[in-house]
Parts: structure tokens; C-alpha cells; sequence
């Protein structure tokens, strides 16, 4: 295994459930805060701390909409958010 | 630096991981090989009937059977839509509200366009190439949210046969618009609902790792 220091690894990404938000959206268009939550088996609360933490890194985009009458929302990743995590990606695949 | 195995195997996990939720995102976007499937068969016999009912002298029932259909295809999907749970993403939506468009668009050439209030089917052969076009521009548009490229080959099909029947018009469209149909509905929808089976007994695979 190649030396590699494990502290240039995207934190914003590292942490598991910011993990899964990301790798979900990289895989779709976008997606709403409950198919989020069903995927990644967590509570809302934890879920809306990670995605704002994700959001402020400027890696996802939030729309916030209404359907029948009920406020949705809807999360993209930007354009930085999939370069940063193709680069994670790369990273770890090295380590692996 | 040396790794540690603790992060080696978090490094593992962390690769797993992503496998499996990106496999599941795709695969639940994989869902609807069975819609397309119901409607492509149902479509196809539709239209045979409708040919040989034409043929036949028995273009007093061709009307009713029509309507049969599309009450048999709204509920089929209904029920089909609700085993499946699609999933209320954006790429859902947009192939939901394009093949909704579709249906609608389908429905007016019907029911209530020229051709249907002269009796369809006296002048009907016309229906079948533009239904032709708008289901070229349904595959296309599933090619690209699908993000399969022989998806979108298939919309050329569609308006090849698109071209062939405004050439070739006559009561004989019925039957190609049927084989059509097999060839590049029920075939395509059966490719991706195998598609979605590999993914499935593949993320089990993942999963059990």
C-alpha cells in the first residue's frame, strides 16, 4: 500500500453519511429529502446537519418547492461537489 | 507513514459503501422495465385486433375495444406503479411526465383528432406514423435520463418507422406498428428490466462481501 496521509482526504466527504448523500446524487439528477432519507437509513435530524454542512461546502444545491400543498426539497450536486468527489473516489481507490 | 489497519479498513468500508448507494440510485431509476413492458404487449395486440377487426368488417367494435384498452392500461399502471414504488426522484419525474405527455397526446390523436371524429379507422392508417414520431421523442428523452445510449437509438427506430408508414400508409399499418411495438417496446423493456436484475443480484453480491 502506498504511504499516504490520510489528512488530505476531503473531510466535508470523508464522514459517512455526507458519503452517501454525495455518492446517491452523483448517481441521479437530483433527488427529494425523503428518497435521501429511506436510502441512507438515517433521521432526519442527522440527515439535515450533514446536507447543510455539504450545502455550505457549496457541494450540493438545494430547491425548495411545494407539492400538494407540502414544502419538498430537492438536492443536486454542483458541478464542484462531483469534482470534488471524483477526486475522493480517486483517492481511496488508490488506498484500497 | 504507515496506514493504519483501522483506516485501511475504514477506507475498505468507505469503498463498499459508495458501490452500494450509487448501484441502488441507478438501479431504483431501472424500475420501469414492467410499465413499458405492459403497455408495449398491450398496445401490440390492441393493434393487431384493430387490423383484423378492420379487415374483417368489424369496425363497429374497434371503437369500444379502444376504450377497453385504455381503461386496462391506466389501471395496469396504476397497480404496476404502486408494486414497483418509483421512486419520486427528478429523473422519475421527468420520464413519468414525459410519458404522460405521451398518453395525452396519444388520446386526442384518438379520440378526439380529425381522424377520430371521422370514424378513425376510415382514415386512421394516419395515426399510426405520427404515434411513431411521438414515441421516437419519448425514447430520446429516456436515453438521456437513463443515460443508456441504446435507449436513444431506439427513437431512431421509431421515426424510421415513423417514415416508412407516412410512405406506406394503409390498414396494413396496424400489423407494423404491432411488430413495432415487440421489437422496440417489449424487447427494450425486458433489456432493461433484466438490467435491473444484474444490478440487483449484484448489489446483493456487494452486500454479502
Amino acid at each position: 500500500m502506498n504511504n499516504f496521509d490520510y489528512n488530505k482526504l476531503d473531510e466535508v466527504i470523508h464522514a459517512r453519511i455526507r458519503l452517501g448523500i454525495m455518492a446517491a446524487l452523483v448517481s441521479t439528477l437530483s433527488m427529494d429529502f425523503g428518497r435521501l432519507k429511506k436510502q441512507l437509513e438515517t433521521t432526519d435530524g442527522n440527515l439535515s446537519v450533514h446536507l447543510k454542512k455539504l450545502e455550505d461546502a457549496g457541494y450540493i444545491h438545494v430547491k425548495k418547492s411545494f407539492v400538494d400543498n407540502k414544502p419538498c426539497s430537492t438536492y443536486s450536486v454542483t458541478g464542484e461537489g462531483r469534482e470534488a468527489f471524483g477526486k475522493y473516489v480517486e483517492q481511496i481507490s488508490r488506498l484500497a | 507513514m504507515k496506514n493504519a489497519p483501522a483506516d485501511r479498513k475504514t477506507i475498505e468500508e468507505n469503498i463498499l459503501f459508495i458501490r452500494k448507494i450509487m448501484n441502488d440510485t441507478k438501479r431504483a431509476e431501472l424500475k420501469s422495465g414492467p410499465i413499458i413492458i405492459f403497455w408495449g404487449t398491450l398496445i401490440a395486440l390492441a393493434q393487431g385486433a384493430t387490423f383484423f377487426l378492420l379487415t374483417g368488417d368489424y369496425s363497429d367494435y374497434i371503437w369500444p375495444m379502444w376504450g377497453i384498452i385504455a381503461l386496462i392500461g391506466a389501471t395496469g399502471t396504476f397497480f404496476l406503479a404502486r408494486k414497483i414504488e418509483l421512486q419520486n426522484t427528478f429523473s422519475e419525474r421527468v420520464l413519468s411526465t414525459t410519458w404522460l405527455a405521451f398518453g395525452i397526446s396519444a388520446a386526442v390523436l384518438l379520440f378526439l383528432s380529425p381522424f377520430g371524429k371521422s370514424g378513425v379507422l376510415d382514415h386512421g392508417t394516419g395515426i399510426n406514423p405520427i404515434m411513431c414520431l411521438l414515441l421516437g421523442m419519448a425514447y430520446r428523452i429516456m436515453g438521456i435520463v437513463y443515460d443508456r445510449r441504446w435507449i436513444s437509438y431506439i427513437a431512431y427506430c421509431w421515426w424510421a418507422a415513423a417514415s416508412i408508414l407516412f410512405a406506406f400508409p394503409g390498414d396494413h399499418s396496424f400489423l407494423v406498428f404491432a411488430v413495432c411495438m415487440i421489437l422496440f417496446q417489449v424487447l427494450p423493456g425486458l433489456k432493461i428490466l433484466g438490467e435491473y436484475r444484474k444490478e440487483l443480484a449484484s448489489e446483493k453480491g456487494v452486500s454479502n462481501e
